[in-house]
């Protein structure tokens, strides 16, 4: 009886055996009814048969329709008056006979008001029957109702309310007290689910605390020895502590340099690492962009300078502020720089251009007059430690990972990098920022503290 | 000028001595650990004080906040010397004392870099 199932399979056979119960005592109480009146009408022609005979015409074929008459009747009293009767036609006493028809008669008459009683009464407990085939499976519906109203339909909504909260990231709800039936298995089923889910969630957070720390203690660990080597190496090619040789320096220029691209190689790894880890926690402040690309370019000068390549930077009219993480946006802008001079021939011009793209959007554009990149490796560049060959065919002296990067902290702020670029004809890196506008002068005066 | 040089890896403390000294022509006092560099601080005048971020018995960021808090008379300014690069252990540097140097340095410019950072925060 625990489960719902035995219950309403229950409470649907009791409604359909009490409608048929019922039903049935029904029909055959109008089954009696109609025997009642059947004989009542009897009751009636028999009478009229018996006024209709007259004793001096004896006849054979009355004698049998009396015989048969008699044979009709169950009642005691009325067969012992049909004998009397029947006797009286033998005997031929005409006097006799007619007294013995008014006894018929008589007996006939209180027979028929019986009928007439238990037909009432038949008919009241037709009545009866007929009420209780409609109130019986009516109650016994409403219980049913009622169990599968309360007991099901109402947990279900109610179940499913809370399994929508999962959409949104809510797991705490949890059923304090489930009954003992399939509703109760479903809901204890959801407790067992969210339970599971916010476990699973509380791994993750730690696995990715776990990488975090990882990260930071290997980077710690891996700076410190390159310390020193960085350190002596220093020491040993400044001739501090004493001439050498120019083989011997050239060795040691050697090692200096691999040293450093080993630490920007940790630097990245780093970085990466953390924008994977999405612990970045970028800062999301309106910026000035004019100042943010000035300020960049002119970090690059010397770069520029040294690979004799030209800077030049392209304004739109209005000054332009996005909401971004201005340092991160800096390292974007200043990778795809120094990937442009890296790139480009000598004499070369390196252009940085930005404007609106539409009321959303804003895109940042770095040109150079490099080779350009053939389709196939306009793909692979922005994968993790993938180069390609500068604009002498050198292995450029990279750690692979700017791109990556910069791909990575794009991605972050919700905007798109790629690179547009045939082979010959140079190559345009850039990416989109998902909020700007112009800068107004009240603005001005907040963020004069900003730009700088 | 006289600098302390808080630093516990002695390859560093060789390579950092040679330099300021060498190069720059400073006098270097060295102290190996963080109770040591708190004890030589408070007890002379120096011209600056080099910590390392990580020193046993207190780390740089401690010594600093207990000299500053403990120091009779005028207090020299600190550059912290540190193999960690967060923007939260950056900032923790920069709000305590004057300078931050990112390990590994170049012995080559250790001299322009303190020379910088001194001249930017007078």
């Amino acid at each position: 009886m625990k489960t719902l199932k035995a219950k309403i399979n229950i409470l649907v056979l009791a409604v359909i055996g009490s409608a048929g119960f019922f039903g049935f005592m029904s029909y055959e109480m109008d089954r009696k009814i109609s025997y009642i009146q059947s004989l009542a009408v009897e009751s009636l022609s028999l009478r009229d048969a018996i006024s209709d005979i007259k004793p001096e015409k004896k006849n054979q074929e009355v004698l049998q329709r009396l015989k048969a008459i008699k044979s009709r009747l169950k009642e005691p009293e009325r067969r012992r008056a049909a004998s009397d009767l029947i006797q009286a036609y033998n005997a031929n006493n005409r006097r006799l006979f007619y007294t013995r028809a008014r006894q018929f008669d008589k007996i006939e008459r209180s027979f028929f008001k019986k009928t007439q009683i238990a037909f009432q009464i038949a008919r009241k407990r037709l009545k009866f029957y007929l009420f209780m085939t409609a109130l019986i499976p009516g109650f016994l519906l409403f219980i049913l109702f009622y169990y599968v109203n309360v007991g099901i339909l109402s947990p279900l909504q109610t179940l499913s309310s809370r399994m929508m909260e999962f959409l949104i990231d809510q797991y705490t709800f949890r059923f304090s007290t489930p009954p003992n039936n399939e509703i109760g298995n479903l809901e204890r089923t959801f407790n067992s689910l969210a339970q599971k889910v916010l476990n699973n969630m509380d791994e993750l957070k730690a696995l990715d605390r776990a990488k975090s720390e990882f990260v930071s203690i290997a980077s710690h660990e891996l700076r410190t020895p390159l310390t020193s080597i960085k350190g002596s190496l220093g020491l040993l090619s400044s001739n501090i502590v004493g001439e050498m040789n120019q083989e011997a320096k050239d060795m040691v220029l050697v090692a200096e340099q691999e040293t450093d691209r080993l630490v920007r190689l940790i630097n990245d790894m780093l970085d990466l690492a953390k924008i994977e880890a999405r612990s970045l926690n970028l800062k999301r402040e309106w910026s000035s962009l004019r100042d943010l690309i000035k300020k960049t370019s002119q970090g690059m000068q010397g770069f520029a300078s040294a690979a004799k390549v030209h800077l030049q930077v392209v304004e739109p009219i209005q000054e332009l502020e996005a909401l971004m993480d201005a340092d991160r946006v800096q390292q974007v802008i200043t990778n795809l720089i120094s990937n442009a001079i890296k790139y480009s021939p000598e004499e070369g011009i390196v252009t940085i251009e930005y404007m609106p793209l539409d009321e959303q959007r804003i895109g940042i554009t770095i040109s150079d007059q490099g080779k350009g990149i053939s389709d196939e490796n306009k793909a692979l560049i922005f994968q993790k430690f993938r180069q390609a060959t500068d604009s002498n065919n050198h292995l450029v002296k990279g750690t692979g990972l700017g791109l990556a990067i910069s791909k990575a902290l794009v991605e972050e702020h919700e905007g798109e990098i790629g690179v547009r670029s045939k082979l010959g004809e140079g190559s345009t890196f850039y990416f989109t920022l998902k909020q700007w506008r112009v800068r107004s002068t009240e603005k001005d005066q907040r963020n004069s503290g900003e730009a700088a | 000028m006289k600098i302390l040089l808080a630093e516990d890896d002695p390859n560093i403390v060789m390579i950092a001595k040679m330099v300021l000294s060498k190069v720059g022509g400073h006098d270097v006092d060295v102290a190996v650990d963080g109770g040591e560099a708190l004890h030589k601080a408070l007890a002379n005048a120096y011209d600056l004080i080099l910590l390392d971020g990580m020193m046993p018995v207190h780390p740089g960021v401690e010594v600093c906040k207990r000299y500053q808090e403990q120091k009779q008379g005028p207090q020299a300014p600190i550059i912290f010397l540190s193999a960690k690069s967060s923007p939260e252990d950056i900032s923790t540097f920069m709000s305590l004392g004057a300078g931050y140097i990112q390990k590994p340095f170049d012995p080559k410019s250790l001299c322009s870099c303190i020379d910088d950072i001194l001249r930017q925060a007078a």
